[in-house]
């Protein structure tokens, strides 16, 4: 009887208790909601790790622990082989690593590891590339017994079918050499060319007689301006231009006296000045000679010059970049204002890929390789770049399969799902 | 006083009926406004204060806005606790009460305090409370959508913008008027607005700043009163329009003379419609479109006020230009409506049930009928007593009622009434006279009150152990608790007034007690049964005991859940992406996942929100979809039977294939509850609050990898704050100085340029739009281009950005979360293969030697171990108590030990049938059968009490012990069979309906049909069995 009741207490309580052990049901809420896209590994199956944190490989007695050692130096291997679970010296094992890795390219790319003994350990003598992605095959020999493992360590790797990724308009493209061409954006007004502007003046002082042209008229070099009666020799002599321009000022009249004042002004608009202005940070860049790409900013004209002279001003911080424009087509009128597209450099870069195609992850920038169905994503070192491309320095090999449309998803996808770092 | 009620009820048996009739008519009065849903609400009591700040960043939003409005929180009454979340453009602080508080008087305490704040917010912030409504608010969604032939007045198709237009100035207006809505929340779409987009060079060209086109505007679009004058008697009003009434009188705004000509803001800058900075779209079938969810009003009922909406819809549809639909793409009646038709169907074909089992075995319709009238009776009274206690009727309140339970009192009363009529007759011709009918009722009642009273008492009384659960378990079955509990006592009254009254009433003329066959075939069996059962008790004894011990080794091996999850029939999921997807990005990728989704055939449609609605009453950043996968009927289906979780597991791996999203798989309610609870639901919760957010994310990496460590520990997750590419342009100090700038000039440009400045608003009659001067959206896309953003100077020239500015893309915060008035963020975990205690205390020990947190910076262990542990240290004192109450209860009948443990043995043999009957048929061990156990429990102490009530009696009467097994074991067949059979039958719909909603009935009706059986069987032998052996060497009559 007591028992039964015992019983029937315990019973009672387990369910009441064990009901509520299980939180996975209907209406629980996960705080990780919304912002769930961490480390979800659940496809991936944790190797067994060692003592050193490394994948444990084992065959009969004879076990190796291999690890990727980066505290403080550049990555490399260290293997720990044991027999029977007691640690054998290290020069009695032979070791070599294969690294099979994904590089865009058929066949990819194999990295051999060479291994020596260093302590109580096998060192691999090369370092381990950037990212810890492989298909590694190891190869051990000890007391004349072979030992052989291939293990799959991706990293930073996506799977997607190929017509989801046509679905999703995943473009795919080459890493290759290309120009990079950088620029500099000023801007500034268009300016008379201070170098084809005349004043014209009565060479002998007198009365004015006559006046031939109006403000606006365009004249060529030697027509004659005006007819000046001079005060010393009482003979009337023809004022001529010096220069084919366009009269812009006239200050005379007929009966008037010359005196020695400017009577006219003349500019030739058919070569004008960009004034830009080139402010103390963009200072350095900028050299004479540099070629300059010119528009309105009324988006009526354009036009392609040189850098002629770069000028500090004495009055601001800005100095003045002189940009002499052939104005034959008359676009162009003084005191428009301009945008200047500048190109500091224009060199041609060995590898070099498409700006689409490349994606921030964490802190690096990267890539994302192709083979078949699988995408890698390949840290690379960025050069100089432009609007269009950008400049590989490190990290991709010519050639290499890259995506570069909607690289963005692949960055998505392995995030989302991305494995732990191999160490 | 007893005696007395009972007495009153047969004296004034009129008055009775006419008061038990009245009350009935209460009831059906009552009905009418109880509100209905598909399960019950969860939801606490809180609210939600939405700051919408333009331009702002996480960082920005949380120090000007969250931190402000959530310390003038502290200190209101009843507070329960704050929280926080600081998105871009986005401050929600959540504020919750404490369970029971009036949400308006919360409202009013909360409205109180913003008022005082707002002074205190960046101009132009105006914090607003959410609407009033909880997780079932959101009963309806529909979409306005453009026919693709369909063509505008001007030829055109129409576009997003006409889209948004008809949901904002034709449908929301005419459906916030329907009685029940609260709020109708719009997404998607592109809200127009007038946008002047300035060209920055020929602004310097002209040398305007981008304040002289803002002040132009603004100059230049007023209208004004001006009083009247009086004209030959009459009062002429004066005034001076002066606003902008079409586009292009915009364009011709006069900035400023420059070189004596003026410059129109047409010369400088486009002027034309174009789209508010979108913090959120909508998606349907792969397109996008305008999505309106219907907010319901707290208390209303949902059925109804959904098919309100729904009317309304068809009405307003007429308002539209030809060409735009609204269609509704979910609704809630569709599930109320069939959880309703489970509910009836299991309440009416087990009242049917119960009532064939009354007459069959009472052998008299009249006497059936009476029992069966208690079953509307007390139905009618606890519908009362829900509209009183505003207890909604749904799946689970209701889900627990069993007619049988509810008869049982009055079966017992009955049953005697019939037998100690006909025994009366037996010995005379004619029938009795009234007082002699009258004094039979009462003494056959009297003699069998106190065991069915006790028996009801106790069936209320194990009920109590579900008052103890809290939180979001209290709130799912204190309903249930509470309705079963109101329908047990007005069973209970009713069968001290209404039954003997209306046996008094209508049991007259000649009753006899035919030998019923069915009754006479059952004590066939049963008396050689019982014979062998007395004569061999140790054996039938140590049977039952081994049974036991089997059954309790069976339970610890059963699968667990926590709540069966109640089928809504339809499917929502959140496709979640990394936290630097952009909208248009997101949006791409939604459209590639409902194509995937649409491939499916069970799929009728689609639909998604994208990011935040206009009102921010679920604020998800643009990388969150929440996705609604509207199911067809399942005869439409390929395979009708399909089971939804198979179906589930089909769309998740189809879903697996499409790159980009991670998926959370749930259900529509279920979303809406977890996204307004948003407690941490994880086992363990380790919450570090601190200043820094680098140091917090640090440290919380720090116990992230020490939690990895822990065995058992799984799912370890730190929640994601960072991640959120943002471009800082900060301005050079000591730079500025040399061309005399402030930082708030270098801003001013980079805001207005970026976000964009407002400038006025642009009347179109009812519809207004907002006048905004922002960069073409050519420059914006461009980050090439920031740079040379041009900052004017205050002597007339200009200076380019990255002269003045440093300009830096980094990752930054996402979302900044802050609880308690300070920032937190949260490590979680689950225990898998481990039991959760030890788990925890090994995560805090290990916590405890391993981190040193920054001073001013601590930690705290949250997480649904909590509540378990309290829920268990609460269990732990409530079972026993309900368990000793029960004996007490017992010993208080009998006053007898002895006696009152014979009969409890009756519990743990009743458990055997339960939890045979749940492993038989595969369902696990969850609340819902724990429910059923207790409800069990009640059953079996009530089999007992009869049986036991009756073979006493006979001993007192000076019958051997011998005799008084037999004869009282054979003469309580009938009741015991008839309490045991309907309190199954009642339940037996429930354990087998397939309906929506019936997952959650199943497993309490399974263990209450299987304990029965068992316990009824057990009853029958081994109480008479226990009796002989602990009373067999007493004398008769002792």
């Amino acid at each position: 009887m007591k028992r039964l009741l015992n019983g029937s207490l315990l019973i009672a309580l387990a369910l009441m208790l064990g009901a509520c052990d299980n939180p996975s049901a209907s209406y629980n809420h996960d705080e990780r909601g919304h912002d769930d896209h961490g480390h979800d590994d659940h496809t991936h199956v944790e190797p067994s790790r060692g003592p050193h944190g490394g994948r444990l490989l084992s065959q009969n007695s004879f076990t190796l622990e291999l690890s990727i050692f980066d505290t403080g130096v550049e990555p490399h291997f260290r293997a720990y082989p044991t027999l029977d679970g007691k640690s054998i010296p290290p020069d009695q094992v032979e070791l070599r690593v294969e690294l099979r890795r994904i590089n865009g390219l058929s066949g990819g790319r194999v990295d051999q590891h060479l291994f020596s003994a260093e302590g109580p350990y096998l060192r691999g003598a090369s370092i381990v590339e950037e990212p810890h992605s492989y298909q590694a095959v190891v190869r051990a020999r000890h007391q004349n017994q072979n030992y052989e493992w291939i293990f799959d360590s991706p990293e930073a790797q996506v799977e997607i079918a190929s017509t989801m990724a046509a679905a999703n308009q995943i473009a795919f493209g080459q890493a290759g050499p290309g120009t990079i061409r950088e620029t500099l954006t000023l801007t500034g007004r268009i300016e008379p060319n201070a170098e084809r502007t005349r004043l014209v003046r009565a060479r002998f002082p007198g009365t004015v007689r006559s006046v031939a042209v109006q403000v606006g008229d365009v004249v060529s070099a030697g027509q004659t301006l005006a007819t000046v009666e001079s005060d010393d020799s009482l003979q009337t002599y023809a004022v001529t231009a010096p220069i084919g321009g366009t009269v812009i000022k006239r200050s005379t009249n007929p009966g008037e006296s010359s005196g020695t004042a400017a009577l006219f002004e003349i500019i030739d608009l058919k070569s004008l000045w960009a004034n830009l202005a080139a402010f103390p940070s963009d200072r350095a860049q900028l050299r004479p000679g540099q070629s300059v790409y010119l528009r309105a900013a009324d988006g009526t004209a354009t036009a392609r010059g040189k850098v002629a002279l770069i000028a500090s001003s004495i009055t601001g911080p800005a100095a003045s970049v002189r940009v002499v424009i052939d104005n034959r087509d008359a676009n162009w009128t003084p005191g428009q204002f301009v945008n200047a597209e500048i190109t500091i450099d224009e060199s041609p870069a060995a590898l070099t890929v498409p700006i689409a195609s490349l994606q921030t992850m964490g802190t690096a920038e990267v890539v994302f390789l192709i083979d078949g169905e699988r995408y890698q994503a390949q840290p690379i070192s960025t050069g100089r770049r432009d609007s269009e491309r950008v400049e590989v320095l490190r990290g991709l090999a010519n050639g290499a399969r890259i995506v570069t449309r909607n690289s963005f998803l692949i960055k998505a996808d392995i995030e989302k799902s991305g494995a732990a770092h191999e160490h | 006083m007893l005696e007395t009620l009972l007495r009153f009820s047969l004296t004034q048996r009129w008055l009775v009926i006419g008061l038990v009739s009245a009350f009935a008519a209460l009831g059906v009065y009552d009905a009418f406004k109880l509100p209905i849903d598909a399960v019950p609400d969860i939801t606490n009591v809180q609210i939600q204060i939405n700051t919408v700040a333009p331009g702002y960043s996480p960082v920005e939003a949380e120090q000007r806005v969250s931190y402000i409005v959530e310390n003038a929180m502290a200190g209101l009454p009843q507070l329960d606790y704050t929280r926080s979340l600081s998105r871009y453009g986005l401050s929600q602080v959540t504020v919750v009460f404490e369970d029971g508080t009036d949400i308006y008087f919360a409202r009013q305490l909360v409205a109180e305090r913003i008022e005082k704040v707002k002074n205190a917010l960046p101009s132009g912030l105006s914090p607003e409370m959410g609407p009033i409504a909880t997780g079932l608010g959101e009963i309806f969604m529909f979409t306005v959508d453009a026919d693709p032939a369909a063509r505008r007045a001007d030829g055109k198709p129409y576009d997003a913008y006409d889209l948004h237009d008809a949901m904002q100035w034709i449908v929301k207006p005419q459906l916030a008027q329907v009685d029940g809505v609260t709020e109708v929340n719009s997404i998607g779409g592109y809200e127009r607005q007038l946008v002047v987009a300035p060209q920055p060079s020929r602004l310097l060209a002209y040398g305007l700043s981008l304040k002289d086109l803002t002040d132009a505007l603004e100059a230049n679009n007023a209208n004004r009163g001006a009083g009247y004058i009086e004209q030959q008697g009459a009062q002429v009003l004066i005034r001076s329009p002066g606003q902008f009434t079409r586009v292009d009188e915009v364009k011709r705004v006069v900035i400023r003379r420059v070189d004596g000509a003026a410059v129109t803001l047409g010369e400088v800058a486009e002027v034309g419609w174009g789209s508010a900075l979108r913090t959120g779209a909508a998606t349907m079938n792969g397109r996008e479109v305008v999505l309106g969810t219907v907010f319901m009003l707290i208390g209303e009922n949902s059925r109804e006020v959904a098919r309100a909406v729904g009317d309304k819809l068809v009405e307003i549809q007429r308002s539209l230009p030809a060409g735009i639909e609204v269609r509704a793409v979910y609704d809630r009646t569709r599930l109320v409506d069939k959880t309703l038709q489970t509910i009836q169907k299991n309440l009416i074909e087990g009242a049917l049930l119960v009532i064939v089992v009354l007459f069959v075995l009472l052998g008299n319709l009249r006497a059936a009928l009476i029992t069966a009238l208690v079953i509307p009776l007390a139905m009618l009274a606890t519908v009362t007593g829900m509209v009183q206690n505003q207890v909604s009727a749904n799946l689970l309140s209701l889900g627990a009622l069993d007619f049988g339970l509810i008869v049982d009192g009055a079966v017992i009363i009955v049953e005697n009434g019939i037998r100690r009529l006909a025994e009366a007759q037996q010995h005379r011709d004619s029938p009795l006279s009234l007082r002699e009918r009258l004094e039979t009722v009462y003494e056959s009642t009297n003699e069998v009150i106190r065991p069915s009273l006790f028996g009801v008492a106790i069936i209320t009384v194990v009920y109590f152990p579900l008052f103890a659960l809290t939180g979001v378990e209290g709130k799912m079955f204190e309903p249930m608790a509470i309705t079963v509990v109101m329908a047990l006592i007005a069973a209970l009254v009713l069968s001290l007034t209404f039954v003997p009254a209306a046996v008094a009433i209508l049991l007259t003329g000649k009753i006899t007690e035919k030998p019923n066959p069915v009754m006479q075939w059952a004590s066939d069996r049963y008396a050689p049964l019982l014979t062998w059962a007395i004569q061999s008790r140790r054996i039938v004894i140590a049977a039952a005991a081994g049974l036991v011990v089997i059954c309790l080794l069976i339970a610890t091996r059963m699968g667990r859940e926590f709540v069966p999850s109640l089928d809504e029939g339809d499917v929502a999921l959140h496709a979640m992406r990394i936290p630097d997807t952009s909208l248009t990005q997101a949006v791409s990728m939604q459209g590639a996942l409902e194509d995937e989704i649409r491939k499916l055939p069970e799929v009728e449609r689609v639909l998604a929100k994208i990011g935040t609605a206009e009102v921010a009453t679920d604020p998800m950043p643009p990388s969150v979809a929440d996705a609604y996968v509207i199911l067809k009927d399942r005869d439409e289906w390929p395979n009708p039977n399909k089971p939804k979780a198979e179906f589930v597991a089909e769309l998740e791996l189809a879903l697996s294939k499409v790159p980009g999203n991670n998926y959370e798989f749930t259900q529509p309610i279920q979303m809406r509850f977890n996204e307004l609870i948003s407690g941490v639901r994880s086992d363990l919760a380790i919450k570090i609050y601190g200043d820094d957010l680098d140091v917090l994310a640090a440290q919380a990496e720090r116990i992230e990898r020490l939690l990895v460590e822990i065995p058992g520990a799984a799912d370890v997750k730190t929640e994601q704050i960072s991640g959120l590419p943002i471009m800082s342009v900060v301005p050079k100090r000591d730079v500025l100085a040399r061309y005399d700038l402030s930082i708030t000039d270098v801003q001013a440009v980079v805001a207005t340029y970026f976000g964009g400045a407002n400038a006025g608003t642009f009347y179109e009659g009812d519809r207004r739009y907002g006048i905004v001067v922002r960069l073409p959206e050519v420059l914006r896309s461009d980050l090439t281009t920031v740079g040379q953003i041009t900052v004017p100077l205050p002597d007339g020239g200009y200076v380019p950005l990255r002269e003045v500015a440093d300009i830096t893309i980094a990752p930054g915060p996402n979302q900044i979360q802050r609880e308690q008035g300070k920032r937190r963020v949260v490590i979680t975990a689950n225990a898998r293969g481990r039991d959760l205690g030890s788990l925890v205390a090994e995560a805090q020990q290990k916590i405890d030697t391993d981190i040193t947190l920054p001073d001013g910076y601590w930690l705290d262990f949250g997480g649904t171990f909590e509540q378990l542990e309290s829920a268990s240290q609460r269990l732990l004192i409530v079972v026993p108590a309900t368990l000793l109450l029960i004996v007490g209860l017992l010993l208080l009948a009998f006053r007898s030990l002895k006696d009152a443990l014979i009969i409890f043995s009756g519990v743990p043999l009743a458990l055997t049938g339960g939890i045979l009957a749940l492993w038989v048929r595969g369902i696990p061990l969850s609340i819902s059968a724990a429910v059923g156990f207790i409800a069990l429990s009640g059953v079996a102490v009530l089999n007992g009490l009869v049986m036991m009530s009756f073979i006493r009696r006979l001993r007192e009467d000076g019958k051997s012990v011998h005799e008084a097994i037999v004869y009282g074991a054979l003469t309580r067949l009938r009741p015991v069979m008839m309490t045991a059979l309907v309190a199954a039958l009642g339940f037996a719909p429930m354990a087998f309906n397939t309906g929506i909603g019936s997952e959650v009935q199943m497993p309490l009706a399974t263990v209450v049909i299987g304990g029965i059986v068992s316990s009824t069987l057990l009853t029958l032998l081994v109480l008479p069995a226990l009796y002989r052996m602990l009373h067999g060497k007493e004398a008769p009559g002792s």
